[in-house]
């Protein structure tokens, strides 16, 4: 089940607001956790038997972590929840792509038969799913939370059907304490502003990035040989911006919808276009999956703590090249995360010297130009087609493909550069800052209540109207 | 005790819940979605449709297809579109000059798209004159119609830079039907004509077919060529006394009506001929058989060309049988062709422009089967 679908919109979510709201506090955790694996089930209805057994075993597991006292069996028992975990993740994300690759190495070298794999189904949000199982145990042994007391609480840390399949990752520690007592947060006023962010991120997938994705699907699909630049530059500009307000637009939701029953997600996206170099907009870009790379796999890497620059380099290379494969088991996918790996590096050997002499304008232009280059090899699966499809936007086409896109495309295209630039400037932040942050007057939550109804009529009549309603996130 | 940012929490729950208390205590009167679209069907529940995933993909779909206030909805993302980037949601309505809407097929057919060769017009031209000398033989009169269409009527308000296609069906069937000497009404060209001379619009800015008025001009013209041919009097509606100019209504906003808008255009003032109940019904009345396409089901709506026939059948495209005094209509493998042809005084063919290609729709073939008739080619040429 999707968010941005009638079934979720029109039936789970206010069947399930309903129920919990008036269910008394000490129940209304098995109404998220019921909700939960209806939502998680309707999707995946076999997987979820995979999810309630693993969480099983790995709750007993940590549990027994914790009260274990010699070192070496600690380790044992982390080393096996994160082997069981990410074996899971191997065997159903990864292992088709890993024999694949051995195939094509041992029918050449050795002339030997291929293995062979059958394509196994991609269990919905396994991604996000595994790397919070795995933070659940890692905080547990590093001793930054104890454990939680109740399998089913540790079930709904899991399962919380808000950020189970596109995120946040949100690591254990910042939620274990919410889901045995969130009172704090049960508010009106947070309901409300749940409401608004949940509506915010609704018309952001479904009124922006749904637009922009058929203008690129029908550029993509297009061959390279047929493509003018300016159609080849309209294509890659509207995914550029389909991504950010799918994947961004997503996150509201989520964060919206836990808001509005009392959870707090960490943020997800913070302007990331306006970043002024790579970095940056690793800090600003899907900051739940870079926080859990920091803490997971970088400083275990060594971080920043290494002997030399080199290695140093590699690390940040190393956690890139990971990032990219998490977001699916194709090079395409390993490329885009080297590629930024490889700006990184070379942002902390020198370019970030020279990005201070030259502007923030220019240092912002040089970065989107970097971060939509490295959207062709996140959109295009072959390589050859990337680099032919990155020609074409800089060498000029004398077959004139008709590039005619839907009449809204371009108005759509303005307001998602502005809305995507809109803190370029500290006097439009700091308005940005005074929607999310400043205090609601009752006239304030009058008119917003009335945007956001709006807002909900024309997402519903869009999903409703139209047959085309993919969500990108959901392949990882 | 209930702040504003309570009560506003509730309207919002409430509000979201809209379509589920809608489902139950239907308050709102919902109006249906104009236009032709195929609804996905409801599926039955099972263990083995569940875990195959099967059961929630078609549950998905049917719920999206069947919430209550759906068209409320949809129509109101439509009006967006439509009042902000002039944007309309359905396939085949395309906007003219002067608010003129046309459905796409006529468009194409203007273009000479479906153009199907002269050869091929002329055999189909030759068997319907070859079947209307066998019939005339047996004393019943077939006449052949071409019904006239809004791209022929007003071709200036066709979208800008259409361009008419080199050999259209229509030009090349009438140049035919002329020279084969087959007796036909030519719609076509009678309403260009009268357009210069009648005081209302034959054809409505917002519709398809022709306008009430235009239908019941055409319905006197039919009743007036079947009663020369077989010099039987037929009783038809006084109805040229009795126009009334209001707002364009029903069919005439067809294809407004399929945007699926609320508002947009200006409103259309047109004649509505006033029938009235003055037919004798005792009196003697010629029996029919018509195949055709939805143009007489558009005059047997607004002319009542049933009542001045004593037995009525209607072949819908020589696939569906609608018989006067039926209460349902049948297939047309349930027709006897022979039979109805035999009881029918008149037999009347008619086909606008974007079916010419196809009129008929078989029905020349199997009554020169049914009647033996076996062109030879020189027949035929």
């Amino acid at each position: 089940m999707i968010f941005s679908s009638i079934l979720f919109l029109i039936y789970f979510l206010p069947v399930f607001l309903l129920v919990y709201y008036i269910t008394p506090k000490f129940l209304k955790n098995v109404v998220v956790l019921v909700f939960s694996i209806f939502f998680y089930s309707w999707g995946a209805p076999k997987f979820i038997f995979v999810i309630l057994g693993t969480t099983l075993v790995d709750f007993f597991l940590v549990k027994w972590m914790y009260n274990t006292q010699t070192r070496l069996y600690r380790r044992i028992l982390l080393t096996v929840s994160v082997c069981m975990n990410l074996g899971l993740l191997f065997y159903f994300k990864y292992s088709g792509f890993f024999i694949e690759n051995v195939d094509v190495f041992i029918t050449h070298i050795f002339h030997v038969h291929p293995l062979g794999w059958t394509k196994l189904v991609l269990p919905l949000g396994i991604s996000f799913y595994t790397f919070e199982t795995i933070t659940y145990v890692v905080d547990v042994y590093r001793g930054e939370h104890k454990p939680l007391d109740n399998f089913w609480n540790y079930q709904l840390y899991i399962i919380l059907f808000p950020k189970l399949i596109a995120g946040p990752i949100i690591r254990y520690h910042e939620l274990a304490d919410q889901i045995t007592d969130r009172s704090a947060n049960e508010t009106t006023e947070n309901r409300l502003l749940g409401f608004y962010r949940f509506i915010i991120g609704l018309a952001k997938k479904v009124l922006i990035a749904n637009q922009m994705g058929a203008l690129a699907d029908a550029v993509f699909k297009t061959s390279t040989a047929d493509l003018s630049a300016y159609a080849a530059w309209m294509g890659i500009l509207a995914y550029t911006f389909q991504i950010y307000f799918d994947f961004s637009g997503y996150s509201d939701m989520a964060i919206g919808l836990a808001r509005m029953i009392g959870f707090k997600f960490p943020e997800n996206f913070e302007n990331p276009y306006t970043s002024q170099s790579i970095t940056e907009f690793w800090r600003r870009w899907h900051m739940s999956l870079g926080r859990w790379m920091k803490n997971y796999l970088y400083i275990p890497l060594g971080g920043n703590r290494v002997d030399s620059k080199l290695r140093l380099y590699f690390n940040l290379w190393f956690v890139f090249l990971v990032s990219g494969l998490w977001h699916g088991a194709s090079w395409n996918f390993v490329f885009w995360g080297a590629y930024h790996g490889t700006f990184l590096a070379l942002e902390r050997a020198f370019l970030l010297k020279i990005y201070d002499k030259i502007g923030k304008f220019f240092r912002t232009f040089i970065t989107f130009l970097i971060v939509i280059i490295g959207w062709v090899f996140f959109r295009v699966e072959k390589f050859s087609d990337a680099i032919q499809f990155i020609k074409r936007m800089f060498i000029s086409n004398p077959k004139e493909y008709k590039f005619i896109p839907d009449p809204a495309f371009y108005t759509l295209l303005i307001i998602a550069a502005f809305f995507a630039f809109f803190t370029f400037f500290k006097w439009t932040q700091k308005i940005q800052d005074g929607v999310f942050t400043h205090e609601y007057s009752n006239l304030r939550h009058l008119v917003t209540a009335f945007l956001a109804l709006i807002l909900f009529i024309l997402s519903v009549g869009n999903i409703a109207g139209s047959g085309f309603n993919p969500f990108i996130y959901f392949r990882f | 005790m209930f702040s504003i940012p309570k009560i506003l929490f509730i309207f919002i729950l409430v509000f979201l819940s809209l379509s589920l208390f809608q489902r139950s205590f239907p308050v709102f009167h919902e109006k249906p979605l104009d236009g032709t679209f195929v609804l996905n069907d409801d599926t039955t529940f099972s263990l083995n449709g569940w875990f195959s995933g099967k059961y929630q993909t078609h549950r998905e779909k049917y719920l999206n297809d069947h919430f209550e206030l759906r068209s409320a909805f949809i129509r109101c993302r439509n009006q967006v579109d439509f009042s902000f980037y002039h944007q309309f949601h359905a396939q085949d309505v395309v906007e003219g000059k002067n608010h003129f809407l046309f459905n796409t097929w006529y468009i194409d057919t203007y273009k000479g798209l479906d153009f199907i060769g002269s050869p091929k017009i002329n055999h189909i031209i030759s068997e319907f004159k070859l079947l209307q000398d066998t019939l005339a033989k047996r004393n019943k009169v077939l006449l052949v119609v071409f019904s006239p269409s809004k791209d022929i009527y007003a071709p200036e308000n066709l979208p800008e830079g259409t361009k008419k296609g080199d050999s259209t069906n229509y030009e090349v069937f009438e140049k035919k039907a002329k020279q084969k000497g087959l007796v036909h009404i030519d719609f076509e060209n009678y309403f260009i004509k009268l357009k210069q001379t009648c005081p209302y619009p034959l054809f409505p800015a917002y519709g398809s077919h022709w306008s009430y008025y235009g239908a019941c001009v055409a319905g006197d013209s039919i009743i007036g060529a079947l009663e020369y041919l077989s010099a039987i009097k037929i009783p038809h509606y006084p109805w040229r006394n009795n126009v009334t100019i209001s707002k364009a209504e029903g069919d005439e906003l067809e294809l407004s009506n399929e945007l699926n808008i609320f508002s947009g255009f200006p409103t259309e003032m047109l004649a509505h001929p006033q029938i009235k109940d003055t037919i004798n019904l005792k009196q003697k009345r010629p029996s029919i058989l018509i195949i055709g396409d939805s143009y007489i089901l558009n005059l047997e709506a607004h002319y009542d060309l049933m009542s001045s026939f004593s037995s009525f059948k209607f072949c819908y495209y020589y696939k569906t049988v609608y018989t006067l005094g039926a209460d349902k209509s049948a297939d047309i493998d349930s027709l006897d062709l022979r039979d109805a042809i035999n009881k029918a005084d008149l037999i009347m063919v008619e086909s606008t422009e974007i079916n010419l290609s196809k009129i008929g729709w078989g029905f020349a073939d199997a009554a020169c089967k049914v009647f033996g008739i076996v062109p030879n080619t020189a027949q035929l040429n």
